[in-house]
């Protein structure tokens, strides 16, 4: 072997060693929305609390703008904010939480809630909430009431996004369909609300349909879920995994949502809907969260409506979610650590008239009565739906019970079942996923 | 120790240097997580860890399971319906791109391309394409045409099929086509010279000689693509999400969605050692058809 090949070698095998130990100092990985791929590579300071969201768009701005204005106030551990892409949110979540490498506060759904206690992704915030003297009336007692879990507290609530109906003011008004008040007036009848779309399509220009609306995902199971609710259906499981969903009333909300795809009033099969309402010539409403408030806010010369999904079974219930935050487990944290980490949730909870402006209904009571959130646009038309919510009962099986009903509603939607059909898949999927 | 002894032992200590890289990759990346796997799917195991020892539970369990048999149902729908079609369509290709033609290259590129493409970008373009309402491509191109009909490829139970097996055949022919291609030009020109001189119109060429002696890579194609089709996921993953309903979820997104949605990795594992059975049971079959094709 010659002195240049040994030197040769000896030189790639440095190389390589070096980017070993390069690979073992993890590179921060953050993607062009502005989501960290690998937030698992952050580490925290010692004065630092990291902070994992799942918001994005025009929330994931509302959200920073809070983080900035709690860091500004010299706290003891300032919070760093890491944005994760929601749709991955939750797997990598409990995946860095199962090794121990979780961050220090994170946020849940309260339906998701459950399955992380039952998974023992959560710790319990009594103890840290006392010790900083956390006021638990000042948030929303429906929702706390559903972050409890035996007997203890596991999660702040943030706000209740509910399902709400908007509508295009300038369309509606040229068909001549809003009242002297320049408002929609919706019937609260499931046959008056019918007859009252249909005859709204015929009064539109052509081309223009009554409703946009999506044929799958979540979106029509939400109202399924309302209009099930409405007509004073059993929940469809209990905490101890009774599968109490009644056939009668499934199917008859299927039915009933499927005759508005069936007639013309929503086109059916539509992918992207909210682009088919916001550009002010596909549909003259639009029923979807009421985070696409602050969206829709942001068109130019968009003129809309907003209110609550109307009534048509006769009680008032509602679809909605609730975000909370939560204190993932992590071995390597401290009671200390916690209690500042409250102290943020405090923060954040007495100032939430900021995430007001993202369109939610906000937890914190004194905010929502207050006269600024009085002042903001729309989110007063929708405050009072946060009262009649209904949640899943707590069962760490929510997300997946939802995810089966989903998918048997598009196969119900897409048309290739039957309602019947539909509720019994459903009722075989639950039973599969709670064995 | 002889001079020559110390060179073979020498020789095989490099060998085992080379090798070593490999196999403790192999052994950490494969071999273990297949054992760890076999352990797991005799647990209740959730995502924080081992909880019960059920035994056998899982296994009893899948078989009774009708979510279970229309997933394996709809992946063993996707290995009928897209094989042939691959094979077919990778055939086609290569004849084509191998005619004497100065295009010939072109050809050859512009079949090849598709594959160089990850496989969320060529979901991503099927959505597009397929898009109902004047949003995609074909439906966009069809009202320019003056259709006014919608076709909703990705909601009807047969059009989806055809949406996803079309996609990846778009997708993946490529690479087989090569092998055809390679395969082709193994074949002696004086076969064919001689068939002309005796008369033979360019179809009964086609029929005697080239495919005929296609055979061996036909099986190889074959085999090769089971196998790769029966671990379908991320396309349809991405395109249609196993709808609609669950008309087209395979089986690997069932197990997915049995591990990281409903945290149950044990009954996940067990599910996978099904799959695995198919595999393996293909790959011998493949080993043992490589080999007489050797002979």
């Amino acid at each position: 072997m010659t002195a240049f090949k040994k030197l040769l070698g000896i030189l790639l095998a440095m190389i390589m060693l070096f980017s070993g130990v390069m690979a073992l100092a993890e590179d921060v990985i953050v993607s062009e929305s502005g989501e960290v791929e690998n937030p698992e590579a952050i580490v925290a300071g010692e004065n630092e609390l990291i902070f994992w969201s799942l918001f994005s768009g025009g929330e994931g701005g509302y959200m920073e703008g809070l983080v900035e204005q709690y860091n500004a106030t010299n706290p003891k551990m300032t919070v760093r904010n890491v944005k994760l892409n929601w749709g991955e949110y939750y797997t990598k979540l409990m995946t860095a939480v199962s090794v121990g490498k979780g961050p220090d506060i994170g946020i849940s759904h309260i339906a998701k809630l459950p399955e992380l206690y039952d998974q023992k992704v959560v710790t319990p915030l009594d103890e840290y909430a006392t010790a900083m003297g956390f006021d638990w009336s000042q948030v929303n007692q429906n929702t706390l009431q559903a972050a409890t879990i035996d007997g203890k507290i596991y999660a702040v609530p943030l706000d209740t996004h509910p399902e709400v109906f908007f509508y295009n003011k300038t369309i509606l008004r040229d068909a001549g369909l809003l009242n002297e008040n320049d408002e929609l007036v919706l019937p609260q009848d499931a046959e008056e609300f019918y007859q009252f779309m249909l005859d709204m399509k015929s009064k539109l220009p052509e081309g223009i349909y009554p409703l946009s609306f999506s044929s799958a995902g979540d979106d029509p199971w939400r109202i399924i879920w309302a209009m099930y609710h409405q007509m004073d259906g059993a929940p469809v499981i209990t905490s101890d995994l009774e599968i109490k969903l009644e056939k009668d009333k499934y199917v008859a909300a299927l039915e009933y949502l499927k005759k508005f795809y069936d007639n013309g009033i929503i086109p059916v099969n539509l992918e992207d809907f909210y682009s088919y309402f916001m550009n002010m010539r596909g549909a003259a409403t639009f029923i979807t969260g009421v985070w696409a408030t602050s969206s829709l806010e942001n068109i130019e010369g968009l003129e809309f409506g907003v209110q609550s999904f109307p009534v048509l079974f006769g009680k008032n219930a509602q679809w909605g979610d609730s975000h909370t935050f939560i204190l993932p487990v992590k071995p390597d944290s401290n009671a200390e650590r916690m209690t500042e980490a409250m102290k943020f949730f405090d923060f954040v909870s007495k100032n939430s008239i900021v995430w007001a402006s993202a369109g939610h209904v906000v937890a914190n009571v004194n905010v929502l009565q207050s006269e600024e959130f009085a002042a903001l646009p729309y989110r007063s038309d929708y405050a009072d739906v946060a009262n009649y919510v209904v949640f899943f009962e707590p069962n760490p099986f929510s997300y997946p019970i939802r995810g089966a009903m989903m998918q048997q509603i598009d196969a119900f939607l897409a048309g290739n079942q039957t309602a019947e059909e539909a509720y019994d898949n459903t009722i075989a999927e639950i039973e599969e996923i709670i064995f | 120790m002889s001079a020559k002894r110390k060179r073979i032992w020498r020789n095989d200590l490099v060998a085992l240097v080379f090798l070593l890289p490999f196999t403790v990759l192999y052994m950490v990346f494969t071999i273990y997580p297949v054992i760890q796997g076999l352990y797991m799917s005799l647990f209740k195991w959730g995502l924080m860890g081992k909880q019960d020892f059920i035994g056998a539970d899982n296994y009893t369990r899948f078989l009774g399971d009708k979510f279970f048999w229309g997933a394996l149902w709809n992946t063993t729908k996707f290995v009928l319906y897209s094989t042939p079609t691959i094979i077919l369509m990778s055939l086609g290709l290569a004849l084509l791109a191998n005619r004497r033609s100065p295009l010939k290259r072109l050809y050859r590129a512009a079949y090849f391309t598709p594959n160089l493409l990850s496989v969320s970008v060529i979901s991503f373009l099927a959505i597009y394409i397929l898009q109902p309402y004047g949003m995609g491509f074909i439906s966009n191109l069809l009202k320019t045409l003056g259709v006014q009909e919608e076709i909703f490829f990705l909601k009807d139970p047969q059009l989806v099929w055809v949406s996803i097996v079309g996609t990846t055949a778009w997708w993946t022919c490529g690479y087989n086509m090569m092998l055809y291609i390679s395969a082709l030009q193994d074949i002696p020109d004086q076969l064919y010279e001689a068939a002309a001189i005796d008369g033979a119109s360019p179809s009964k060429q086609l029929w005697s000689i080239t495919l005929p002696l296609l055979k061996p890579t036909t099986l190889l194609i074959l085999l090769l693509q089971l196998i790769a089709s029966f671990k379908v996921f991320a396309q349809i993953r991405l395109i249609t999400n196993g709808g609609p309903g669950h008309a087209t979820r395979p089986l690997i997104q069932y197990i997915y969605q049995a591990a990281f949605e409903k945290n149950r990795l044990g009954y996940a594992a067990a599910m996978s050692y099904a799959l695995f059975l198919i595999l393996v049971v293909l790959s011998l079959i493949q080993l043992k058809a490589t080999r007489e094709g050797d002979r």
